[in-house]
């Protein structure tokens, strides 16, 4: 294997002898036997594509309606009702105690929002005042108004929201999108997360592939700077010196090989350093604004203090997907975790993601990627029609909202309804399987075929569970 | 029950355009009436005890009369129900239950309805929800493979003996030649010296010694390498660290706070030292699971249940539910590892509903619970009773006496000040840098707004503070002063040591706390009290009864409920317990360890749905020696080490290759890549700078600040560690916080300790490649390397190069290798050169050879063993 051949494969790992050398080298064991059976189509056909690369594209159970899922996490949970989902009883019991049991003990009374609402669009979809520009596109999301998880606490109910479970250990959806399509850039990592400025809680488990290969795993992205951990080259090494001793490494390891004829793990390991060296190049591409337009770096928000750090990780969740990136997660800054003065937090969260969200969805559009990208929109959970404190709310998981928009989704269409205060999924309850669900359906996949035998049964992301959100798709 | 009264209350205010709740005034009994029964009544009047002849857990009973010949329930007539009477009685000593808190007015009001609209109970009131019947243990099910009792099995003939040196051999040929393969012959002994060192240590022969043993031609020469290094306290490093991923190990909770865990480390270092001891595995588990009721006066039998600690925690939260939450993971947590780590079964399947595939029923699930649910996370004193009993005397006598010394003092000090406090103040007033009309205001009217105002303003200034007594203070008094104050010093100096405290496990009191069958999991429906069991399929005619009963007698009395012990006596009781089963699944990941794949492969699920073994009769065999030879860990890499399978090279042809694919029949030796933790010790010893420090706290290492990416809001790891050579220790004491997983061991694929990991995942990606081109600690490991390669050379390249291979890879180089690195180190000095001609020239040689050494680093054959 000369450096040269490497070069001339556009980035794909050349193909290993066998099924078996693939799974020796992914180190999935018996789970990728799964696969074949799960994506459909001649067994061995599918197994040899797979062996060939475990991130190589796939295709699908079903005609795909998204190629791309960017998924814009507000950590620490909004409340729905003072963003997109207005109850007139608020305003009216206004001060009134209700029986009610709270995360952090003494709940107040009912709280109306501190906001002022109108009707958007053809739809005549509400939006508060503080998101006018997420406002524009009403027509082309779909609301689910009827969100509802188990776990009052931030971190298990991360954990649910991404592995679809309130415990650490499990494959996220990221982790099953990649693993059930693989990825479409081969220099790039095929499920990017990018960070916000405080630390993600929960941490990497978040992103986690959990029993699945870790080549599946989340890769966490920074905006600014080197967006990859180990990126840059020491201070005392230069691109040539790097050169050289890929070059010294290839000859040494190419006798090591010739003695251990049969052992394609070491030859993808030779290839994995030349695709290191090439991630050096496109990813720092990838992050060079600079390519962008004045105009489109203020479409997302870049000129404004407030929205300039998750406008720029939008941005680069655009030019992600644009390179065929499978799945970005998008976390928000700050938290919207609003236990005091939640005009003043949820003022600053939406300052902070309004125009960046308008950006994307606008851009999207017009590069033509909106009908390939399902975009996501939510938290953890959603917040208590109560007040806490100084006119706060606290965590409330029995009701919630999230959006999407974009691929094989109907526009202006709204999916279920809490109750009157906004409390508890009353109509049509959606569980975060039923998210799941639907987001594998618009990826093309079934999800309950999309499965990984670990320790002798077929897991699956969906679990036993999962409705399709049918309303809300095209 | 809450959650229905919370929407009822809520439907008052708001009505709900469904109403999820049913009509408040139709009682349902296995949604309203049987919770409360079970919750607040079948304690006494139940399966266990079934006081005053009242039992309230079946239908067949509940409607009889009592001893008393009065009837608990009257259909239709809740006045002439006595559980109505005693319920609703105002005299506690009448009223139901007894010594704990009344029914609240709707649990009342819910079973006077029930009585009165009938009292229906259904007479299918199967445990099961959907009239399900619960699942039977069958004499079919006993017969699966894993479970059966061990049996003692003979080496198959060989057609071909030559190649065999132990009777294990024998298995592994047998199976070769039914299928017409050969193996292979033994590796040379550099190769073996490499791959010994590596499995039994996970650290690097020196060249010395790779010299010796390959210089030594006495066959006696490799036992004796393996005895040497089966002596080495690294084994335990190695070895421990297998154990450590299957228990879930790690320094800090998890989840939202992730605090620290500053004394979690004594159960890393209990493993470590039981490996290196060669302690029995039996009572390694038992220890692991009951230390404390084994030997409470052995601290390292009380730092092993840490293993029952180590699992994910929170803070506890002000809402019950989340609390329950919390406490039910715990609890399933510690049911679930300690099943998988010990008998590789997936008892967590059991929770919600039986089991799909295995003979588990959910019953055996909760009976199992029951074990761990009186237990706490403590900081258990490491030392005997008696001395923490005296540690403990004498910490509050002293407390005592230091609140004795204190308040003498206080006391003292406030009399001598009284007769001073008015003057001083007035003093204070005086030197004011105010007018006389404001001081007049605060001597005389200090009470006033005004006044009180102003001394705001002045407050620093109008402090009286204790030197400004002491000066007014008379000789006599400030020697009483001194006196007084050095008798608290030295009471507080003679604060009584306190003996080491590690994160382990306790029972709460010695009564256990009740446990529930659940209904679907759910913690807040409980069917059904349950009193510990175990796995139905794995146990023989000994009934939990009487585990449990024998465990209570001989346990020391008083402290705790002596139910983990029971579970830990059954589980490592080889006749009617799953002793047999606990060494198959040891033996199979000792088995692993040295070969790369266990004999079933599934190291974790020994159940129906895991893989067959793929030489049962050789597990079979070796299961039966490791118990018959009193479970020794060291016996057993003994006689795996001394057979020609393992010492085969690793050849390979096509034909075989083809015949065998996977190497399942071991016709061959697979080189293996080293694990993170290995890879960083590697490098580490092979640059001169391993710190061989054992044991103890565990070291920070040093994370790139944009790698610590998750926030925690305890103890948040320090963006600012320092790469020292504290930090140069070997990876097993390396503090792992939870959500800041190390990126070098999070790239190559270290388990990030969230549940039970028996066999880990080997991906090769291209930021494992990233890292060893570009991660700091290893570069700076390679400068280490080219240093210490110069300071043991005379400058000759060739002489830096050769020692550089010997120590990296065990070998001197080739000549076309020797050539290849002499002329990059040639190249690079130029360029070198070139970019910076003022640079001195050992600062090129310097930085050339680093170079270099990188490289050596990032070799197939640096990080795959053969």
């Amino acid at each position: 294997m000369s450096i040269n051949s490497l070069h001339q494969s556009c980035g794909r790992l050349a193909r290993p002898v066998s099924r078996r050398d693939f799974l020796a080298r992914a180190g999935g064991g018996l789970g990728l036997l799964a696969l074949p059976d799960l994506l459909g189509g001649p067994a061995d056909a599918v197994g040899d594509e797979i062996a060939a690369d475990p991130l190589a594209p796939r295709l699908a159970h079903i005609p795909p309606r998204a190629k791309s899922v960017i998924w814009l996490f507000m950590e620490g949970a909004p409340s729905a009702v003072d963003l997109f989902d207005p109850k007139p009883e608020l305003d009216k019991g206004h001060g009134k105690k209700i029986a009610i049991d709270v995360f952090n003990g003494n709940p107040g009374p009912l709280m109306k929002s501190p906001f002022a609402f109108r009707q958007y669009g053809q739809s005549g979809t509400w939006v508060c005042e503080k998101y006018q520009n997420v406002a524009r596109h009403v027509d082309e999301i779909a609301l689910v108004k009827s969100c509802f998880t188990e776990s009052n606490d931030h971190v298990p109910a991360l954990y649910q929201m991404n592995t679809g479970v309130a415990r650490a250990g499990l494959p996220t959806a990221g982790a099953w999108v990649t693993y059930g399509l693989g990825s479409e850039n081969r220099n790039l990592p095929g499920f990017v997360v990018l960070g916000n400025t405080q630390g993600i809680k929960g941490g990497p488990v978040n992103w986690s592939a959990g029993f699945l290969p870790s080549t599946y795993q989340g890769t966490l992205f920074r905006s600014q700077g080197s967006p990859i951990l180990n990126l840059d080259r020491p201070k005392d090494l230069v691109v040539e010196d790097q050169r050289a001793q890929l070059d010294l490494l290839s000859k040494l390891n190419g006798a090591h090989l010739d003695r251990h004829e049969g052992e394609p793990d070491l030859t993808a390991r030779i290839q994995s350093f030349e695709l290191a060296y090439r991630m050096q190049v496109e990813a720092s591409d990838l992050v060079n604004f600079s390519q962008e337009t004045q105009e489109t770096q203020t479409l997302y928000g870049l000129d404004n203090k407030a929205s300039r750090s998750f406008g720029g990780k939008c941005l680069l969740a655009r030019r992600l997907v644009e390179r065929g990136v499978r799945f970005v997660q998008v976390y928000s800054d700050g938290e919207w975790d609003a236990h005091s003065d939640l005009a003043g937090n949820h003022s600053g969260h939406c300052a902070a993601t309004d125009r960046p969200i308008h950006g994307l969805l606008t851009d999207l559009k017009r590069k033509g990627l909106l009908d390939s990208t399902l975009v996501i929109w939510g938290g953890e959970f959603g917040r208590m029609p109560v007040s806490q404190g100084n006119n706060g709310r606290d965590h409330n998981p029995k009701g919630f909202l999230v959006w999407m928009a974009g691929a094989g989704i109907k526009g202006g269409a709204s999916h279920g309804e809490t109750d009157e205060i906004g409390y508890r999924a009353a109509v049509d309850p959606v569980t975060v399987h039923d998210l799941h669900a639907t987001m594998l359906h618009l990826l093309g996949m079934d999800h309950k075929r999309l499965t990984y035998l670990h320790n002798g049964r077929r897991y699956r992301l969906t679990d036993v569970a999962g409705n399709l959100l049918t309303k809300i798709l095209a | 029950m809450k959650y229905l009264l919370l929407s009822y209350l809520l439907i008052v205010f708001w009505p709900a355009p469904q109403a999820t709740a049913a009509e408040p005034d139709r009682a349902d009994f296995a949604r309203d009436v049987r919770p409360i029964l079970q919750q607040r009544c079948v304690k006494c009047h139940g399966p266990e005890k079934q006081k005053g002849g009242v039992r309230f857990d079946r239908r067949q009973e509940a409607f009889d009369p009592a001893d008393s010949g009065k009837k608990s329930l009257v259909p239709g007539k809740p006045a002439e129900s006595e559980l109505i009477h005693r319920v609703e009685a105002a005299d506690a000593v009448d009223r139901m239950p007894p010594n704990a808190e009344p029914l609240s007015r709707e649990q009342i009001s819910v079973l006077r309805n029930w009585i009165e609209q009938g009292a229906s109970w259904p007479e299918t009131d199967a445990p099961q929800a959907e009239g399900q019947r619960e699942m039977v243990v069958t004499a079919e099910d006993r017969q699966h493979w894993s479970y059966r009792p061990l049996h003692a099995v003979e080496a198959p003939a060989v057609r071909h003996p030559g190649w065999c040196r132990t009777s294990i051999d024998r298995f592994i040929l047998a199976a070769l030649e039914e299928r017409e393969i050969r193996p292979n012959p033994p590796a040379d002994r550099r190769t073996l010296i490499r791959r010994l060192a590596f499995d039994l240590l996970g650290l690097p022969p020196a060249p010395d010694e790779v010299a010796a043993f390959t210089a030594d031609n006495r066959p006696e020469a490799y036992a004796e390498l393996v005895e040497r290094l089966l002596d080495s306290r690294h084994y335990g490093e190695r070895w421990g660290r297998h154990w450590l991923d299957v228990a879930r190990y790690a320094d800090s909770d998890g989840y939202e706070s992730d605090a620290d865990r500053p004394d979690a480390y004594h159960y890393r270092d209990f493993v470590i030292r039981a490996f290196n001891d060669d302690l029995s595995y039996q009572i390694f588990v038992r220890w692991q699971l009951a230390g404390d009721e084994y030997e409470p006066d052995n601290a390292q039998a009380l730092a092993a249940t840490g293993f029952l600690t180590a699992s994910l925690t929170e803070s506890p939260s002000k809402m019950e539910e989340e609390r329950l939450r919390l406490r039910f993971a715990e609890l399933d947590d510690m049911a679930a590892t300690t099943v998988s780590a010990l008998l590789g079964l997936t008892l967590g399947c059991a929770r919600c509903h039986d089991h799909k595939f295995d003979a588990i029923p959910t019953r055996d699930y909760y009976r199992i619970q029951c074990a761990f649910t009186t237990t706490a996370r403590d900081h258990v004193l490491l030392t005997a009773r008696d001395q923490a009993a005296r540690f403990r005397e004498q910490e509050s006598q002293w407390n005592e006496r230091l609140k004795g010394v204190q308040s003498q003092w206080n006391d003292w000090l406030g009399e001598q000040k009284k007769p001073h406090t008015a003057a001083l103040r007035r003093a204070k007033v005086d030197a004011l840098p105010i007018g006389d009309a404001e001081k007049a205001l605060l001597k005389d009217q200090p009470d006033t707004e005004a006044a009180k105002n102003l001394a705001r303003h002045h407050e620093k200034a109008l402090q009286i503070s204790d030197d400004d007594y002491r000066r007014v203070l008379s000789d006599e008094q400030r020697r009483q002063w001194d006196a007084l104050l050095a008798e608290v010093a030295s009471v507080k100096a003679a604060q009584p040591q306190r003996p080491p405290t590690a994160l382990a496990i306790i029972d709460k009191k010695p009564d256990p706390e009740p446990t529930w069958l659940l209904n679907r999991g759910d913690f807040l429906s409980k069917k059904e009290l349950l009193s510990i069991g175990f796995l139905t399929v794995l146990t023989g005619n000994r009934p939990p009864e009487d585990y449990w009963t024998i465990a209570k007698r001989e346990a020391a009395p008083g402290r705790s409920t002596a139910q983990r012990r029971a579970l830990a006596d059954w589980m490592t009781d080889v006749d009617q317990g799953a002793g047999a089963l606990l060494a198959r699944v040891i033996v199979n990941r000792v088995w692993q360890h040295h070969f790369g794949e266990g004999l079933v492969r599934t190291v974790s699920d020994f159940g129906v749905r895991g893989e067959r073994p793929t030489h049962p009769e050789l597990l079979e065999w070796l299961a039966h020696r490791f118990v018959a030879g009193g479970w020794r860990l060291k016996e057993l890499h003994r006689l795996i080490l001394a057979s020609a399978v393992y010492i085969q090279d690793s050849t390979s042809d096509a034909l075989r290759s083809q015949a065998d694919p996977d190497n399942r029949l071991l016709w061959r030796r697979r080189a293996r890549r080293l694990e993170a933790e290995i890879i960083r010790d590697t490098v580490l010893a092979v640059s001169g700078t391993l710190n061989l420090e054992p044991f103890g706290p565990a070291f920070k290492a040093p994370i790139p600040a944009e790698a610590i990416v998750a926030r925690n809001t305890t103890d948040p790891y320090p963006p600012d560690a320092r790469d020292t050579p504290a930090t140069r220790r070997r990876t097993v004491y390396m503090f792992h916080k939870r959500v800041v997983q190390h990126p070098l061991m999070q790239a190559f694929d270290a388990p990030d300790a969230t549940v039970s990991c028996g066999r880990r995942t080997c991906t090769t990606v291209a930021p494992q490649a990233l890292a060893l081109l570009n991660d700091p600690f290893l570069r700076a490991r390679a400068s280490d390397f080219a240093r210490r390669l110069i300071a043991e050379s005379h400058s000759q390249p060739e002489q830096q190069v050769k020692p550089g291979f010997q120590r990296a890879i065990s070998r001197p180089p080739t000549g076309v290798e020797l050539e290849a690195s002499l002329q990059f180190l040639e190249s690079q000095a130029q360029a070198r050169r070139a970019r910076d001609p003022a640079a001195p020239a050992d600062a090129i040689d310097l930085l050339a050879l680093t170079d270099l050494c990188q490289t050596l680093f990032s070799l197939n054959e640096f990080i795959y063993v053969d």
